[in-house]
């Protein structure tokens, strides 16, 4: 996706993953500003507020993604450490967690897991104490199994969702996006014109999507991966 | 190249300071500047830093007895990586007992890269007057030609926080990617295509990886690099087969590296020196191993104070970081002081009374095929050894390798005088150990 937008305008260039391909795409400003709203909502929907700590594993390709979340614990007071989510960085994920205490790790995928492997270091051990695991597609499964309860933090293409401790599926910011499932397969579609234009766009996640409104009292929709 | 791609024009060398009077400025202009900071620092630093309050008063001196920078660097006790590491292990401070506010206060915990240990935690406060000034990074970048409008190449990690941010104050668009050579196809994508001006930043291994992706992608790779006015290198010094690369390439680059831990310094277009910013750091050049300054001009101990941070100030901390300073006024018209570092103290080793760091193993590795990412370390359990023992990583399977380990040991007898026993592994065993823009020299086995 090439910015079509003046340099002026554009906040930069990102990216997401479908599946294992990277897009890149353009994000304006405007996206940005809306991009922190949304997450301020995610982060209050991992339960997340002053005082807390939270441990943010992303890596610097997702900054579109990623930024917006820091700015929320920011504007929400609530304390945070980085680390890449990746199979190299994974020493310093757990150095963190074996440092000080962290109310909620956010963006767990399969290279941090797989670098925790490499080192030796069970999952139970490494989150122990963590109260909120929230974990992408790929790592959410290998946590459950070993006998955690994570919550999905769900990539979707440029936008997050994520579970609150209903654990019902994954929140959708509403005001933002739309998502539908087409025969399993998650569609997302922008509510708003973007940098770049996000009309159905097949997400690569599998999964149903729910329009309830949830036990936790949001009525955004919920992706319940398959 | 798409529309989009409008990069702008070379660095008029007209305009080149972001803020002309701090960085031209007289150095007794500079000396009082510091000297103002260092006073107003020094009480807040006692009264807060358990680790800084213990040294000074175990030395006998308060900060009411240090009234200029003379008195400073007569009278002042260091501070030492030792010193932190007790404090840190024996009363359970993860801050070594630096940190001046109370925990509950830091928006951010961040860390340093961990090459050569566990990272060091960075506890920072963003916005408000006590959070300190603004790192200076953006000085550097306007230096190296980044302007509004310009695309700008981020290629790093998430781990040290939202340098991107200066980036965008400059008014440039950040085009984002992950240091790892997995996103090299992609650099060359969006090089082509959004035309980025400057770059931030690059390291041996993704230059000689560069290499080898736009031969497999069938680009050359003068094309790809053709808008960037600058490229700033950071890490560990560039081998020479990656400067010989970029030279190809008809890429400046600039070298960025620390200025012990209190900040950075970083070349500017006259290529003579990192300049490191003395508004923001004070920095002494010592004797190694004793307490005296060196003369401008040969190699000595950094040894610095952050004079503008008040999360979590090094006060007189001793780096380890060897050096060679000028404070000559640079060809560029800044009158900051500049580095060229030489190594860390923790570095080398002696065998049979030669002393051999690593920047002296370095060319012997990379002049081979097989080993021309470089990628090697110096085994050092003690700083005296009988032998020099290396490891070092290798392209392509075991038994490729033929007789590389003799013509390692050979090349490397020849730069160091020293005849090495040689541990080949694969590359990928070394670059695990990263993060991957370096990897630890040195190794206690």
């Amino acid at each position: 996706m090439t910015a079509t937008l003046d340099a002026a305008t554009l906040w930069g260039i990102g990216s997401f993953l479908i599946g294992d391909e990277v897009v890149t795409y353009p994000v304006s400003k405007a996206d940005h500003d809306r991009d922190i709203a949304t997450a301020i909502k995610n982060v209050s929907c991992l339960g997340a507020g002053a005082g807390h700590r939270v441990l943010v594993l992303s890596m610097l390709s997702q900054a579109a993604q990623y930024w917006p979340v820091q700015i929320a614990l920011l504007v929400g007071n609530v304390q945070f450490s980085l680390a890449d989510a990746s199979r190299f960085d994974a020493f310093r994920t757990a150095m963190f967690l074996r440092a000080m205490h962290y109310d909620a790790v956010v963006g767990i995928n399969a290279d941090v897991l797989d670098g925790l492997d490499d080192l030796g270091h069970p999952y139970g051990g490494v989150f122990d104490g963590v109260g909120v695991l929230a974990a992408r597609a790929g790592a959410y499964e290998r946590l459950r199994d070993a006998g955690l309860s994570p919550r999905w933090w769900l990539d979707l293409g440029p936008a997050i969702a994520v579970e609150c401790a209903e654990h019902a599926g994954a929140h959708l910011d509403a005001d933002e996006w739309a998502v539908e499932s087409d025969g399993g397969d998650v569609l997302l579609s922008a509510r708003h014109e973007r940098a770049a234009s996000i009309d159905r766009l097949r997400t690569g996640v599998r999964g149903d999507v729910v329009t309830d409104v949830c036990a936790c009292g949001r009525a955004d929709p919920r992706v319940v991966p398959r | 190249m798409s529309e989009a791609a409008t990069a702008g024009g070379a660095p008029d060398a007209g305009d080149r300071y972001f803020d002309r009077e701090i960085e031209t400025m007289p150095r007794a202009g500079l000396r009082e500047i510091q000297e103002a900071k260092l006073l107003d620092l020094l009480p807040y630093a006692y009264e807060r830093s358990a680790l800084i309050r213990s040294t000074w008063d175990d030395a006998g001196v308060h900060p009411r007895d240090i009234t200029s920078i003379d008195d400073y660097t007569e009278r002042a006790p260091f501070i030492s990586k030792d010193a932190i590491r007790v404090f840190r292990d024996e009363r359970h401070d993860p801050y070594g007992g630096l940190l001046c506010f109370e925990e509950a206060e830091l928006t951010a915990i961040t860390s340093t890269s961990g090459t050569t240990g566990d990272p060091t935690l960075v506890p920072e406060v963003w916005g408000g007057a006590r959070a300190g000034a603004a790192p200076a990074l953006v000085r550097e970048f306007y230096e190296i030609g980044t302007r509004a409008g310009d695309y700008f190449t981020c290629i790093l990690f998430t781990f040290r926080g939202a340098f991107f941010a200066l980036v965008q104050s400059l008014g440039a668009v950040p085009v984002f990617l992950d240091h790892s050579p997995s996103e090299l196809p992609r650099f060359v994508e969006l090089s082509l295509e959004y035309r980025p001006t400057n770059l931030y930043n690059f390291s041996n291994v993704l230059i000689s990886e560069l290499a080898r992706v736009c031969e497999e992608m069938a680009v050359d790779p003068r094309d790809v690099m053709a808008s960037y006015h600058g490229v700033v290198t950071g890490g560990e010094q560039l081998g020479r087969r990656s400067q010989e690369l970029l030279h190809d390439w008809g890429v400046a680059w600039f070298e960025h590296t620390a200025v012990g831990d209190a900040g950075a310094a970083t070349e500017c277009r006259e290529h003579d020196g990192c300049h490191f910013w003395e508004d923001s750091v004070l920095v002494e050049h010592l004797d190694p191993d004793g307490t005296e300054p060196v003369a401008d001009g040969t190699r000595g101990e950094l040894v610095v104070t952050a004079l503008d941070n008040r999360v979590m100030p090094l006060v007189r901390f001793r780096s380890d970081d060897l050096a060679d300073i000028t404070r000559e006024r640079c060809g560029c018209g800044r009158t900051h002081g500049r580095l060229r570092t030489a190594g860390r103290k923790g570095d080398e080793v002696i065998v049979d009374g030669r002393s051999v760091l690593p920047r002296d193993v370095w060319e012997a590795v990379e002049q081979f095929d097989e080993t021309a990412m470089g990628l090697f370390q110096i085994i050092r359990p003690s700083m005296e050894v009988d032998q020099l023992r290396l490891r070092v990583g290798h392209a392509g399977s075991a038994s490729s390798v033929g007789d590389l380990e003799d013509r390692l040991a050979a090349a490397v007898a020849e730069s160091t005088g020293v005849v090495p026993v040689i541990e080949l592994v694969p590359n990928e065993d070394l670059l695990r150990l990263g993060p991957p823009h370096k990897i630890p020299r040195v190794a206690k086995r």
